[in-house]
């Protein structure tokens, strides 16, 4: 991205909203190669999640200013950084309970009597649910960002903003 | 998920030092219109609420730092900051111990380790709702939501 220009209290929220939401929209849009080149770029995800919510919280802004074609551009991204957040919440989980395996297996080599040990039956069926739900969601996020190229959403948003 | 409220007395065609404000005032009031329900139950949807409509205030603080009064607005703008990390302390706590509910097998003898985390999480989530208690208890002392208003309102 080139040079930004500055906003001005002067002008209006309409028209500086058509300066900003492009500009959220590319910066959304850096990580998309990452994320959509492997479920296991984490890292590239979150960041794009996170961008993902600044730019709807400001579409939701500025709403008043357009029409509905741009509700319809909101919705879109509301979407997909829903499938995002749902994603993240399963690494969040997986993570946790994955840790909490390791630490209950370790207490359980210390017990001598079975009877005694703690189970983990249970937390390795619910990563396995987990992984699951996360492969599921992360091809439908592929699938949506993949529609987003076809059908050049991006192009449509900045276009419902006069961007 | 609530709706953002809609500003009602917007014009987006009236310059950003009178919309801004119009904007930031409209945020502050739907994040703390939350709190009591917040405070009473610790109902799971009013805390998600109540955090996604302080991000949703951040927003508008972040967007448009550049029109506002930064030296006035920062001291506020950190507490904001502080609010959504303990709503989402108490947030992401929520969502942890909802998917701890895989059903029990009846003849389980041993400790399960599913229970032994459900326990952990919700000391944690109990320590967690009583630092925002704390810190809602001393916003409502400081009587935040009206002095930050006045930030916005002078500013018009």
């Amino acid at each position: 991205m080139g040079h930004q220009q500055k906003l001005s209290k002067h002008q209006s929220l309409r028209s500086q909203m058509s300066m900003i939401i492009p500009r959220l929209l590319e910066k959304f849009l850096t990580w998309e190669g990452r994320v959509v080149s492997s479920a296991r770029h984490l890292e590239d995800l979150h960041e794009m999640r996170l961008a993902g919510k600044r730019m709807r919280y400001t579409m939701e802004l500025a709403l008043p200013a357009y029409g509905e074609e741009f509700e319809r551009a909101l919705e879109t991204v509301k979407q997909v950084t829903l499938l995002m957040g749902e994603i993240h919440d399963c690494d969040v989980h997986i993570g946790l309970l994955v840790e909490h395996a390791q630490e209950v297996r370790m207490l359980n080599k210390m017990i001598m009597t079975a009877k005694w040990r703690v189970q983990t039956r249970e937390i390795t069926m619910l990563v396995r649910q987990l992984r699951g739900e996360r492969k599921s969601l992360y091809e439908q996020l592929r699938a949506e960002l993949s529609r987003w190229r076809q059908d050049d959403v991006p192009r449509a948003i900045r276009m419902s903003c006069g961007g | 998920m609530a709706a953002p409220w809609k500003v009602l007395d917007l014009d987006p065609d009236e310059p950003l030092k009178r919309a801004v404000p119009k904007l930031a005032r409209a945020r502050l009031q739907e994040t703390f219109s939350y709190q009591s329900q917040l405070l009473k139950t610790y109902d799971a949807e009013a805390v998600h609420d109540m955090r996604v409509s302080a991000r949703r205030l951040q927003t508008v603080l972040r967007t448009f730092h550049e029109v506002l009064p930064r030296k006035r607005v920062k001291p506020y703008e950190r507490r904001v900051e502080e609010l959504v990390r303990l709503l989402g302390d108490v947030r992401e706590l929520d969502v942890a111990l909802a998917i701890l509910t895989l059903p029990m097998s009846a003849s389980q003898t041993r400790l399960s380790g599913v229970a032994i985390l459900a326990a952990r999480l919700e000391y944690h989530r109990n320590v967690a709702r009583k630092h925002l208690t704390r810190f809602l208890t001393r916003m409502d002392r400081e009587r935040f939501t009206d002095r930050f208003s006045d930030v916005f309102g002078r500013e018009r």
